[in-house]
């Protein structure tokens, strides 16, 4: 054996990981070789003078605390859970709802809006007499926007 | 229950567990009994502090009724148990890490002011006393600093008592792996101590 690989057998020596013919190469290079006799004894003087630090108990609360975590976020899966059913279709139609009102306040937006004037006056340029005598609630306003789009 | 509870202490880790993947407080609480003691002192032995032992303890146990669902069995229960509060250390040595470095303090501040307070020559602690506790803190400082795998190799393997093929499951790598670890802490913790040896301090 060589002193490299017999100085990496000495830390598995000391924790009793090494076994059969690899202890037994190994105890007689450390025998005959002084270089790795030294360093073995280092070794073991260092990890000798480590000792185990004593045991310490743990609080005795640990388990309470550990019970009343895992309560304390449990009960708000189960509302979550029970809610769900209610939230999303709540939110689908909220939202449907708001996109709604968006775009119908748009539409209004781009549509031209004329004063009595205005309209008669443009009534007039195009001559659109068809829906004069007509009241102008009676028609759905779509079709005035639909004409005014039409002729803008 | 007193009957229950006695019926789930003779009952095997294994059995425990997947009784804990459905919610059972019992088989919890037997769990939990069975290790506590173990776990608290890996987490001390590796963090250093007693408040923070104890809060990750309750990290590593709030994550074993979690993940309980997760456990396949593939490893012991106390393989997958100690690999988790390896875990939740090691994370929590990184994150402490991080904030000391911005706060640009040394991680190892902490252990080596101990170890300063007992070199201290104007300490009036009785002497044999005195040389113990000077003795720990300067062991003590010297596991600290080493890299993260060799000194969680090193706790298992000295402090716990473990195998090499055990701290190979826990530490989820391969013997021969855990042996290189191992020879290297030494080697590091022999290069650290050594003057504290010849002068005799240890």
């Amino acid at each position: 054996m060589k002193c490299t690989k017999a100085k990496k057998h000495i830390s598995r020596y000391l924790d009793g990981e090494l076994g059969g013919d690899e202890k037994a190469d190994f105890l007689k290079h450390l025998k005959d070789c002084q270089d790795c006799q030294h360093e073995y004894e280092n070794l073991y003087r260092i990890l000798n003078s480590i000792e185990v630090p004593e045991e310490i108990s743990a609080p005795p609360y640990l388990f309470s605390s550990i019970r009343q975590k895992i309560h304390e976020r449990e009960p708000q899966r189960v509302i979550m859970r029970r809610l769900k059913p209610v939230l999303v279709p709540a939110l689908f139609s909220f939202v449907f709802l708001v996109s709604g009102l968006i775009s119908s306040f748009i539409v209004q937006r781009l549509e031209p809006q004329y004063s009595k004037e205005e309209s008669a006056a443009l009534k007039l340029t195009l001559n659109l007499t068809v829906f004069d005598d007509a009241p102008a609630t009676s028609f759905p306003d779509i079709y005035n926007s639909m004409i005014s789009g039409e002729t803008k | 229950m007193a009957d229950h509870n006695l019926h789930l202490d003779q009952e095997a880790d294994e059995t425990l567990i997947k009784k804990v993947a459905l919610k059972d407080e019992f088989a919890f609480r037997a769990l939990f009994n069975r290790y506590e003691h173990k776990i608290f002192n890996l987490v001390y032995r590796y963090i250093g502090s007693y408040h923070e032992a104890e809060e990750l303890t309750q990290d590593v146990f709030l994550k074993i009724y979690k993940a309980a669902k997760t456990f396949k069995g593939k490893a012991k229960f106390s393989t997958w148990l100690y690999r988790i509060a390896v875990n939740v250390c090691k994370k929590y040595k990184r994150k402490k890490r991080l904030i000391l470095r911005s706060l640009d303090e040394d991680a190892t501040l902490a252990s080596t002011k101990i170890a300063r307070e007992f070199c201290a020559p104007e300490s009036t602690m009785p002497d044999k006393i005195f040389k113990q506790k000077q003795k720990m803190a300067i062991i003590q400082n010297a596991v600290d600093t080493l890299p993260p795998n060799q000194k969680i190799a090193f706790i298992l393997s000295k402090y716990e008592g473990y195998s090499y093929a055990e701290i190979a499951g826990i530490i989820n790598t391969s013997i021969s792996a855990v042996e290189s670890l191992l020879v290297r802490a030494k080697q590091n913790l022999k290069k650290k101590l050594m003057p504290f040896k010849e002068r005799g301090k240890i």
